[in-house]
């Protein structure tokens, strides 16, 4: 298996998802394809225009849609209307247009995230990733940590032969963890992961759940090596192989 | 409006002494014209006349005889003469009409000697044991013939005269004060709008009547202010808009060369600075246009009540997760477990955080430890972003404080530049009523107090 710097050969399934790239400025859609092949996606189809994207759209049935705002013959908000009235794909809106009005109207469509030029490659990549994670997400394999195994369909741990379940708050809080492996994720998103919208107050019982999920899947609880603790902000993930 | 009251009573004042002066006036007037009249009179009253011509007759003869002089004036004026003894009959008269009879009972004597006889005005005067009577020509003098006046009646028009004058005086006053109301009520909108005009504010007038025009005049002169900042803004936005399309291709090759395997240490070295200063002319623009939106009202802040610590985890977690560099360490403490919320712009407040990050971390290219802290007092909160870094000398520190922004400021812009990632945070923290403080000595500190909405225990 081919071990991949975004986190491990688990992720290969989502390289060979198709990505719709919709931009009018052929520099940015040559960047953004090189950027694309960096990171091991090849199925990638590009258009320039609204109307090239509605036909790419129908010919290929994509799995994620990366759109402008503005297009030549259109602008990328209708077309994200168009594209939700056949299919339920993520859409990624990449622009240049940054005023929170036009954020919220694309957000208001249903769009997964809403990316302002200029933007970096890898902050467009680990969003692309992320969202094909969680939107993919029941092909989910298995987790490589140092020092054991996360089986998510299972909500299992294999550590040293012996199988640990998962509770259902452990498995969301250590899958929101694992979406987001090498950053730091606040208490606060965790919190809201376990327990819903607008939590609060469950501070010390996000401390006694990753306590219990270190001692599943760590080989040493009390000196952590794949959970760690970032003091005031929350908790980070240590997925070996990661870049 | 003050000093509009003041012009209003100016005007009163100028008002009274124009009063003043009519009446002045009036009398001055009164006494040149009834001069003549007055003189007139005297020289040549009845009274006068008929004091001359008793004084003119002889007796010859046991009868009178008057001046043919005097009786030549008498003549020339139309007057007639008589003279009635004491059994009432003439002994004397001159060019006397034929209706006067000659004979007079002690009953006609006291008739006529306040009035008339036979519509003829009389003027009588006792001479020895008689009474000479002087008519004057019809219609020539009116006679009062009533002349008693009581003295209360007198008393009473002195006061009726006192009167009038005082409810004149006072009918003036209501006059003026009603009017100076009108006046106020019509004008007091233009001054308001004058005033919130001249702060740069946009205004809407709606006055009625006279001063309707004025009004349509403030509106237009409202209109072209807005349209200008609007113009304005619109032209920052359009720039930093086109902008960001060649950005983006810049700051994406530069990233790939930078983690290009084939490109070598000093390759990848200037990759990392295009990066850089890419990364900056990003922050640049999007400063510029959010402050310029947030300087001309384009952008209504979009409040909600929200926990600052949250924000502040998210906004230092993710500072953290873009890539910090190891020499810079940055860490967060709440030094309270209440949540406090405030009621703000959500996504200025995280934009004012990651500036004054920024900022630490583009004038410490040496590194240094960042420290962001939440702290409350008496129902205020304060966001604390300080470093350990160089910090500024003082006279740039006074700069920041206190020199306006080349964004406000009419002079050139040099000599005038701070970064505008502070002139945006000042901009953001005033539009939430905060307050900022900016010290440095060691290090650069920024403390933002808002007031807090709720508290969750």
């Amino acid at each position: 298996m081919k071990v991949n710097k975004n986190g491990g050969e688990y992720m290969d399934y989502l390289k060979e998802k198709s990505i719709l790239l919709v931009d009018d400025e052929p520099e940015i859609i040559k960047m953004v394809i090189s950027i694309l092949n960096d990171d091991d996606f090849t199925n990638i189809i590009a258009s320039a225009s609204y109307s090239e994207a509605i036909q790419n759209f129908k010919k290929t049935q994509p799995d994620i849609a990366v759109l402008d705002v503005m297009l030549p013959d259109g602008d990328g908000f209708q077309l994200a209307e168009k594209i939700r009235e056949k299919s339920d794909i993520p859409i990624i809106f990449l622009t240049a247009k940054g005023e929170a009005e036009d954020r919220f109207s694309g957000l208001q469509l249903g769009a997964d995230d809403y990316i302002v030029k200029p933007f970096f490659p890898q902050e467009l990549i680990l969003r692309i990733n992320a969202i094909l994670k969680r939107c993919y997400k029941e092909e989910n394999p298995v987790l490589h940590l140092s020092g054991c195994t996360v089986d998510f369909s299972r909500a299992e741990v294999i550590k040293d032969n012996d199988v640990y379940p998962l509770t259902a708050k452990e498995h969301s809080i250590l899958e929101t963890l694992y979406r987001n492996a090498g950053r730091i994720v606040t208490i606060d998103a965790l919190c809201e992961a376990a327990w819903g919208d607008n939590p609060f107050g469950y501070e010390n019982s996000l401390m006694a759940h990753i306590r219990r999920i270190r001692e599943k899947i760590e080989p040493n609880p009390s000196k952590p090596i794949s959970l760690l603790t970032v003091k005031g902000l929350g908790y980070k993930l240590v997925v070996p192989n990661m870049r | 409006m003050r000093s509009f009251s003041r012009f209003i009573k100016k005007h009163l004042l100028i008002f009274i002494s124009t009063i003043l002066a009519i009446l002045t006036l009036d009398v001055l007037l009164f006494v040149l014209i009834f001069q003549g009249t007055v003189y007139e009179l005297n020289s040549s009253s009845p009274r006068k006349v008929i004091e001359e011509t008793a004084s003119m007759f002889t007796i010859q003869d046991g009868t009178y005889k008057l001046s043919a002089e005097q009786e030549k004036t008498l003549h020339d004026m139309g007057i007639w003469g008589i003279i009635i003894d004491t059994e009432g009959s003439a002994v004397w008269n001159l060019t006397l009409p034929e209706e006067i009879p000659h004979t007079f009972t002690l009953a006609d004597v006291s008739e006529f000697s306040r009035g008339y006889i036979e519509s003829y005005p009389v003027f009588t005067k006792r001479i020895d044991d008689g009474l000479l009577v002087l008519g004057y020509p019809q219609n020539s003098y009116m006679k009062i013939t009533s002349n008693a006046l009581p003295y209360s009646t007198l008393f009473s028009i002195i006061w009726y005269f006192i009167g009038i004058f005082t409810l004149d005086i006072m009918l003036l006053f209501v006059a003026y004060t009603v009017s100076k109301r009108q006046i106020s009520r019509n004008i007091s909108p233009i001054i308001n709008s004058l005033d919130k005009l001249s702060k740069g504010k946009p205004v809407n007038v709606q006055s009625k009547g006279d001063l309707e025009e004025i009004g349509n005049r403030i509106n237009a002169a409202s209109d072209i202010l807005i349209s200008k900042d609007a113009a304005r803004a619109n032209w920052i936005s359009g720039v930093s808009h086109d902008i960001r399309t060649p950005l983006s291709v810049i700051l994406g090759y530069a990233d790939r060369i930078l983690h290009s395997k084939e490109a070598t240490g000093q390759i990848q070295e200037q990759a990392d600075i295009i990066c850089k200063q890419s990364v900056k002319i990003k922050g640049l623009i999007e400063d510029l246009n959010l402050a310029s939106q947030l300087e001309y009202d384009m952008q209504p802040l979009n409040k909600e009540l929200f926990s600052l610590s949250k924000l502040l985890r998210k906004s230092v977690s993710d500072f953290i997760n873009n890539g910090l560099p190891e020499k810079y360490t940055l860490d967060f403490e709440a030094e309270t477990t209440h949540e406090y919320l405030i009621n703000g712009d959500k996504d200025l407040i995280k934009r004012a955080v990651e500036n004054l990050l920024n900022n630490s971390v583009n004038h410490n290219p040496d590194g240094c430890n960042i420290h962001v802290s939440l702290s409350q007092e008496d129902g205020k909160i304060s966001i604390l972003v300080a470093d350990d870094g160089m910090g500024v000398p003082q006279e740039k520190l006074n700069n920041i404080l206190h020199a306006p922004h080349y964004m406000n400021s009419k002079k050139s812009t040099r000599g005038l530049q701070h970064g505008m990632g502070l002139h945006l945070v000042k901009k953001i923290v005033r539009s939430h009523e905060g307050k900022i403080q900016i010290t440095s000595g060691t290090g650069f500190c920024v403390e933002m107090v808002f007031t807090s909405a709720a508290i969750k225990i």
